[in-house]
């Protein structure tokens, strides 16, 4: 029980249960192929994390957890059932700024609550404000979103995903787009964020060091079509703080997903190279 | 991403004079060349008439003639014309927007008739409606709609996708995209091409009071040529054009002030 204490809810019911998933699309040179037997149970109250090389595939995956595309073939189950309709089980960060501009902070974090939460306009500025402080952003409830920077913009994105309390966060490379720095400070307050709450995380990324700091357990992929090479548990106890970086089995671990995903990344490069030729 | 982004920051304070004064600069060049014709190279009267006559001729204009009556007409005509137009065709292109079938069915047939000039339709609407202010208004509803259509409908088209996801992730029905996420996000460009459709019913308006009309600013025009009153013929396009550039200038002022959270509205 210690053991296993460390890596959150290891015996906990399964939150997403995906088998043999596949997915083809329709590329300009025939059909594309983004997954090809792609299966993973991940536990309720588990950050995941889905890491493989750019371009594999792997955010198709989190798409089609959340309901926005459907699979060519193969099972998914949200909660114990299938997806019937986006937005119901999962929320979802994207990498693009996705916060509406013509709304302010606060309310681009009201704005689910109207859906998903009772109560008039007054009750989900109160609670949106709560989340606006959550993330750091009370001074900045009135501005609007041009006026913010990357890494407030995703905060925003974060906040408002939450705010509607979803089971499940997605979390689609949140923090592809933002610079080094910003992009740590950020991971930071996710880890404070999630590890007080029994939230499953979902989160995409090709980054092996935002995947050892922030993940429980890591679902390493393979280049396209992307499917799983590597399952692995991430040690290290809570609170996470960015002193792991130094600890000698994160080093550890980190050449040895970096090895795994060495050949695979390679792979990638050489057939969208083939693929620039035909 | 935006094209006011890429500028470089404005200047404030006195810097704003100056950029006024700028755009003063071509109309004190144009009166040069204007005195110049009259004075140094003789070009008759009946052409061009000397630039001090213009000040004269307006006051005329309204003193005399009654022009104020025309101009509310005019504007009248062009405000029922418009207005119609955009009632119609904002529904209508966000739904073609947002709906790849309605898009599909309707955009054949708008792309046909709006390369139909204008006024091409005055012969026939003269026949239907008689010269008064309907035909007028009508015409001015045919040169908008159906640009004002496409033009709706491209905004509409041009809402990031990514936006209809993230909504649809925060738990809003399909139902609600339109209203809460395209109407919204389309906004700034809608009222762009309002601003832009509106100078051409200015056109429209004009062209249709020339052709056949007892009032307007237009028909003001044709009058004054009948009787070669030169001076009132420059003094009406003057002030087509000092209506034309208000109006605009009360619309850009309008769009600023209604999406200041827009990309495009630096000032905040």
């Amino acid at each position: 029980m210690d053991d296993q204490g460390q890596s959150r809810a290891r015996f906990r019911k399964q939150a997403v249960r995906l088998r043999q998933l596949r997915k083809v699309y329709d590329g300009q040179g025939g059909p594309l192929t983004a997954l090809d037997n792609f299966s993973c149970d991940i536990a309720d109250g588990e950050f995941a994390i889905i890491l493989g090389p750019s371009g594999c595939g792997k955010s198709t995956v989190v798409r089609i957890i959340a309901g926005l595309e459907p699979p060519t073939s193969g099972t998914v189950l949200v909660n114990g059932a299938p997806v019937t309709e986006a937005g119901k089980a999962c929320g979802m960060v994207f990498q693009s700024y996705t916060s509406f501009p013509w709304l302010t902070v606060l309310e681009n974090i009201a704005f689910g609550l109207r859906y998903t939460a009772g109560g008039g306009r007054r009750e989900r500025h109160e609670r949106a404000r709560e989340f606006a402080r959550m993330v750091g952003l009370a001074d900045f409830e009135n501005a609007y979103i041009k006026q913010l920077s990357g890494g407030m913009k995703q905060r925003v994105a974060i906040a408002s995903a939450l705010a509607t309390d979803p089971g499940i966060l997605l979390m689609d490379e949140p923090f592809g787009a933002l610079d080094s720095q910003t992009r740590m400070a950020m991971q930071e307050q996710l880890l404070s964020i999630t590890e007080g709450s029994d939230k499953t995380v979902i989160f995409v990324t090709h980054d092996i060091e935002e995947a050892l700091l922030l993940g429980d357990r890591i679902y390493v992929c393979t280049a396209r079509p992307a499917g799983i090479l590597a399952e692995l548990d991430v040690p290290f106890p809570y609170p996470r703080t960015p002193a792991l970086r130094a600890q000698k089995k994160f080093g550890d671990m980190k050449y040895e997903i970096f090895h795994l995903l060495r050949d695979q990344a390679y792979a990638q490069m050489l057939e969208a190279a083939g693929e620039r030729r035909r | 991403m935006s094209d006011a982004g890429d500028r470089a920051p404005r200047p404030v304070g006195r810097g704003r004079q100056w950029r006024v004064l700028l755009g003063l600069l071509p109309f004190a060049a144009l009166a040069v060349v204007w005195v110049a014709l009259v004075r140094v190279f003789g070009v008759r009267l009946v052409f061009l008439p000397p630039l001090e006559d213009l000040p004269i001729a307006i006051w005329g204009m309204f003193a005399n003639e009654g022009i104020a009556g025309d101009i509310l007409i005019s504007c009248l005509r062009v405000a029922a014309g418009f207005v119609a137009a955009l009632l119609l065709a904002t529904p209508l292109g966000i739904w073609m927007g947002y709906s790849p079938r309605a898009q599909r069915t309707f955009e054949p047939i708008l792309g046909f008739i709006r390369y139909m000039p204008v006024p091409v339709f005055i012969p026939l609407c003269i026949l239907w409606f008689g010269s008064g202010d309907l035909e007028k208004v009508i015409i001015i509803f045919l040169g908008t709609f159906f640009q004002l259509t496409l033009m709706v409908q491209d905004a509409a088209l041009s809402v990031r996708r990514d936006f209809y996801e993230a909504a649809i992730m925060l738990g809003a029905p399909r139902r609600a995209l339109i209203f809460r996420v395209l109407w919204p996000a389309a906004l700034p460009q809608i009222f762009d091409s309002y601003r832009v459709c509106i100078g051409w019913a200015w056109t429209y308006l004009i062209v249709a009071e020339i052709v056949g009309a007892r009032a307007g600013i237009g028909f003001y025009i044709i009058k004054a040529q009948r009787y070669l009153m030169v001076p009132q013929i420059f003094a009406a396009m003057i002030l087509i054009g000092v209506l034309g550039m208000t109006t605009d200038l009360l619309m850009g002022a309008a769009h600023r002030r209604l999406f200041r959270w827009s990309e495009r509205n630096t000032a905040s």
